[in-house]
Parts: C-alpha cells; sequence; structure tokens
C-alpha cells in the first residue's frame, strides 16, 4: 500500500478522482458538502477583512499626499488649513450620500413590511468568467441562513442585484443578476403588464445585460420599459425594480427576445441589502414591537453607514459615519 | 531540509497564498487592463510549479484552488433547475496548473528564470481554451446553450489582454519567489520530480 502511495502518477489520479466526486456531490441539490467551507468562512474572512481594511488605509493615505501636495503648489501658508476643510467636506459629502441611500433603502421597509432587510458589503468579487459569484460579509452567525431557501439580494436603492447561494459561518456568496444561472420571473412594470423571464446569459454579461425571455408571442416591448420582479416563483417578492429594455428582437415571431440593462451595477456596488421574509412567529413578534421597524443590519461594519442602522433613527455623524440614534429594542 | 527552513517555507508560502488570494478578489480593479483582470491566482500556481516542482505546484494549486473555490465558486443550474455552487472545480483546476507548469517543457526552458512568463503564458492558454470548452460543453449538453462566445471574442477580447496582464502580474511574483522565498537563495537544491538540473544553469537569468 506504502508502495501504491509512493508512485506520483496513481496519487494524483486517486486526487482527481476524489476531486470530482466532490465536484458531482457539491452539484446534487441539499448536498452536506456545502457545508465543508464553513470552517473555512471562520479563518479565511477575517484574514480577507483585513486585507480589505489595509488596502483602504493605505489608499486613503496616497490620496491624503496627492491632495496635499496639489493646495500646498497653490497656498503654502493655508495648506493645512484648506486640507483640513477639503477632507471636511469630502466625508460630509461622503456622509450626505450614504445618507440619502440609507433613507432609500430603509423605505423598502415600508413597501415590503414582511421582509426583514439585512445590511452587508461586498468581500470579494468575480475571478473570471467561470468563478463570478461574489462574497458578503454576513452569514449564519447573523441568524440567517440558505440551506432551505434563497434570499433576493438589492442594492441600497431597492433595484435587484441577485439571490443569496450559500450561506457560511461568517460570510455568504450571492449569485449575480448578470450570471448564467440566474432566472428570475418579471413584469413590465405597467397595469397588466406582460409576464417574462430574465436571465443571465454568457454572451450579454461582458457588456452588462441580461436576456428577456418567454415573452408572449402578441407583447411587444419597448425599448425604455421598466421591468420589475413578478412575484412568481415565490422568491422575490413582487415589485423589485430590475432594469429597463434595451432591446427588443421579434425577427423569430414564436420566440421574441430582447436585452435587459440593470439598474444595479454589480462591478461598482459595496454595500447591499438581503431581504429575509419574516415568517409567522416571527411576524407576530415584530409586529408587536413596531410596525415601522427595519431589520437589523447584523454586521454592517462596513456598510454605507458603518454601523447598525434602522430606518427612523440614522443620521450622519460629524465623522461622516452614519450612527443611530438608539432604536431601543427595536430592531433595523 | 532543516525545521528552520521547512518553517520559513511554510509561513512564506501561506502568505503568499492569502496574499494573492485576497489581492486578486479584493481589489480586482487595481489588477485590471483592457478589462481584464490579472489572473494573480494563476499566476502564482503556475511559477510555483515551474520554479519549485511538481509537489509544490500540486500543492500550492490545491491550496489556491481551495480559495478560489471559497471566494467565487462556479455556479451550475442543478437537477432541481436551481443553481448550485460547485466545491473543487478550482482545486482540480489548480492543481493541473500546477503539475502542468512543473512538466511541460521544463526540459527546453531549464527553469531559466524569465522563461516562467512563457509558461505563465502557456498555462493562462491552456486554462482559458479548456475553461470555454468544458463551459461550452457543459451548455451544450445540458441544453442550455442559447449563444456562446465567438472564436474571435475568445482570443482577440479575452485571451489576448488576459496573456498580457498575465504575463504583467507574474514580473514581480516571478522576483519575489526567486529573491524571498520559500526556499532559501530562491532555488530548491532537490527537487522532487527528478530532474535536477546543472547548478549553473538552474533558474539562471
Amino acid at each position: 500500500m506504502r508502495r501504491l502511495f509512493s508512485n506520483k502518477i496513481f496519487v494524483i489520479v486517486l486526487v482527481t478522482l476524489i476531486l470530482i466526486a466532490f465536484i458531482v456531490f457539491s452539484a446534487i441539490p441539499g448536498s452536506p458538502l456545502s457545508n465543508v467551507t464553513k470552517p473555512l468562512s471562520v479563518i479565511i474572512d477575517p484574514v480577507q477583512s483585513v486585507f480589505k481594511k489595509a488596502g483602504s488605509k493605505i489608499s486613503d493615505f496616497y490620496a491624503a499626499i496627492a491632495e496635499g501636495m496639489e493646495i500646498r503648489k497653490e497656498n503654502e501658508e493655508l495648506r493645512e488649513e484648506i486640507a483640513e476643510l477639503e477632507y471636511k467636506i469630502q466625508q460630509g459629502e461622503e456622509a450626505k450620500l450614504r445618507w440619502e441611500e440609507l433613507k432609500s433603502a430603509f423605505s423598502i421597509q415600508d413597501t415590503f413590511e414582511n421582509y426583514h432587510i439585512y445590511g452587508a458589503s461586498v468581500l470579494t468579487r468575480e475571478s473570471d468568467d467561470w468563478f463570478s459569484v461574489i462574497r458578503i460579509n454576513v452569514g449564519e452567525k447573523d441568524d440567517f441562513d440558505s440551506r432551505t431557501t434563497s434570499y433576493a439580494v438589492v442594492d441600497a436603492r431597492m433595484n435587484l442585484v441577485g439571490r443569496v447561494m450559500v450561506t457560511d459561518d461568517s460570510s455568504s456568496k450571492v449569485l449575480p443578476l448578470l450570471h448564467e444561472g440566474f432566472s428570475v420571473s418579471a413584469k413590465v412594470n405597467v397595469v397588466n403588464g406582460a409576464i417574462v423571464l430574465v436571465t443571465g446569459d454568457i454572451t450579454l454579461k461582458n457588456d452588462g445585460l441580461c436576456l428577456i425571455t418567454r415573452i408572449p408571442s402578441n407583447v411587444v416591448l419597448h425599448v425604455g420599459d421598466e421591468l420589475v420582479t413578478s412575484g412568481e416563483g415565490g422568491l422575490f417578492p413582487a415589485g423589485i425594480p430590475i432594469g429597463v429594455i434595451e432591446s427588443f428582437d421579434e425577427s423569430d415571431p414564436e420566440h421574441p427576445m430582447a436585452t435587459l440593462r440593470p439598474y444595479a451595477s454589480v462591478g461598482d456596488i459595496k454595500d447591499v441589502f438581503i431581504m429575509v421574509p419574516t415568517n409567522g412567529e416571527k411576524e407576530e413578534t415584530d409586529t408587536s414591537e413596531s410596525s415601522t421597524e427595519t431589520t437589523t443590519a447584523p454586521d454592517i461594519s462596513e456598510t454605507p453607514a458603518n454601523t447598525e442602522a434602522t430606518t427612523t433613527a440614522a443620521v450622519p455623524a460629524e465623522s461622516g459615519e452614519t450612527t443611530l440614534a438608539d432604536p431601543g429594542d427595536t430592531e433595523l | 531540509m532543516n525545521k528552520q527552513k521547512r518553517a520559513r517555507q511554510i509561513i512564506l508560502y501561506a502568505f503568499y497564498i492569502t496574499s494573492v488570494c485576497c489581492l486578486q478578489v479584493t481589489f480586482s480593479k487595481v489588477f485590471c487592463l483592457f478589462g481584464r483582470t490579472a489572473d494573480l491566482m494563476l499566476v502564482f500556481v503556475a511559477l510555483a510549479g515551474y520554479m519549485f516542482g511538481t509537489l509544490d505546484g500540486i500543492v500550492v494549486g490545491l491550496i489556491v484552488g481551495m480559495f478560489r473555490d471559497y471566494f467565487s465558486g462556479p455556479v451550475i443550474v442543478a437537477l432541481d433547475k436551481e443553481p448550485a455552487a460547485l466545491l473543487g472545480v478550482g482545486m482540480l483546476a489548480f492543481m493541473y496548473i500546477g503539475l502542468l507548469s512543473s512538466v511541460l517543457f521544463r526540459r527546453r526552458f531549464r527553469r531559466k528564470l524569465f522563461l516562467g512568463i512563457a509558461q505563465v503564458e502557456l498555462m493562462t492558454i491552456v486554462y482559458s481554451l479548456t475553461g470555454h470548452l468544458v463551459s461550452w460543453l457543459y451548455f451544450t449538453l445540458s441544453g442550455n446553450l442559447t449563444s456562446y462566445y465567438s472564436p474571435r471574442y475568445i482570443f482577440v477580447s479575452s485571451l489576448l489582454p488576459q496573456l498580457l496582464v498575465n504575463a504583467l502580474a507574474s514580473l514581480p511574483i516571478l522576483l519575489l519567489l526567486r529573491f524571498v522565498g520559500p526556499y532559501s537563495k530562491g532555488m530548491r537544491s532537490t527537487l522532487i520530480d527528478g530532474y535536477s538540473m546543472e547548478r549553473e544553469k538552474w533558474q539562471s537569468v
């Protein structure tokens, strides 16, 4: 046996077979192999967060130097004062932007009152054409998991970004809207609008577009028409904006197709919100607390506001970070 | 190899692997040129295999592949028509990248330092074309192929820019592996693949 394992070709073939078995089993619905990455997340996520923070600090440092040099050229005597003021203005503008985003995001709760909204930051982005899901910084430790169901992911302006696929201990994988494995039932956002299917397409995703199929043959879509989720299928609540029609091709009358440009720009997005439906028991508890409450963003240290925010009480702090007034026991 | 050298090797490898993996997925826009992001993971695995032999190539490939699967593993539509995240694809792909880069052209390249860039380019071509082939086969066999990239797009808009950014990314990694480690003096004295070169020709520029 030992001799067998000293044969390199045998070892390589064995490892290959094990990995192929691993791949096949991971593709089986409900496979326990999806739990394999949980221990990894405990180690890798903190390390990855350190890299992210270090990178941000370095870029801030170089930006500060560049700004200081520019100002020194203009007026050496007032350089420090100007730098300080500009820094404050920049921080203020950033805080204002974040504040507007948060205000927008929290208004979701009014529209989708049966959903909790969890804030999260994008940790990692796609690696290449085939390794193309993104990872966000909320997971099972934040009290939700996607083993039994998936969740809709929206941006700060409530536009559809994708869906949660796998949850680990402290992070989750999100399948973006542009991915070829993604599909969602949508409707044209007019009264009695046509129901269509929006899917990712491998050739369109590089242009930032999605494919629209299953268009009823008697329906004509117009460039600029808005599509929202139809609510069919149960995963995505009805009414989440997806994007606008970019083109419509009816050269094949039986199978007309169209392309859609999503509102959410997945490549640029930093913060996302996960819509978790409230179950009966939880809903009852929540209702007893407050009808206007929003869901606590469990760990949004990287979210727009670097905070635990709520609908009612998020205010931009002087430092530029949005902080929350005490919402009492109310969850965000 | 004594314990101190072994510890140095492991620490440096751990540092390199976490660094390249985290950098690529966290700051992908920093390493982006002509719309393509430098594949630091592939570059590192290819160079580790090329410079330090089969065992290092395979082990580094497996670990880097695991990171790749963890961070952004591929997704397919499973039997229940729901998307499923695959595990192990990155490990398999990168294990073979590490293996191939340690054996392909080793006599011709003689592990000369800057020919490592040529090996990276070769592995980029192998990875990219294999990826497109497997992807096309998957879509075709599953009946989900509505359209696929044209050969012109694959070569001109995808492969060529990727070759360029990977070549640029391979230079600093190559120098880092050669002059910092994981092996002292940037070389492994006894290669486990049984093919050792004369010392004076080994990893010369």
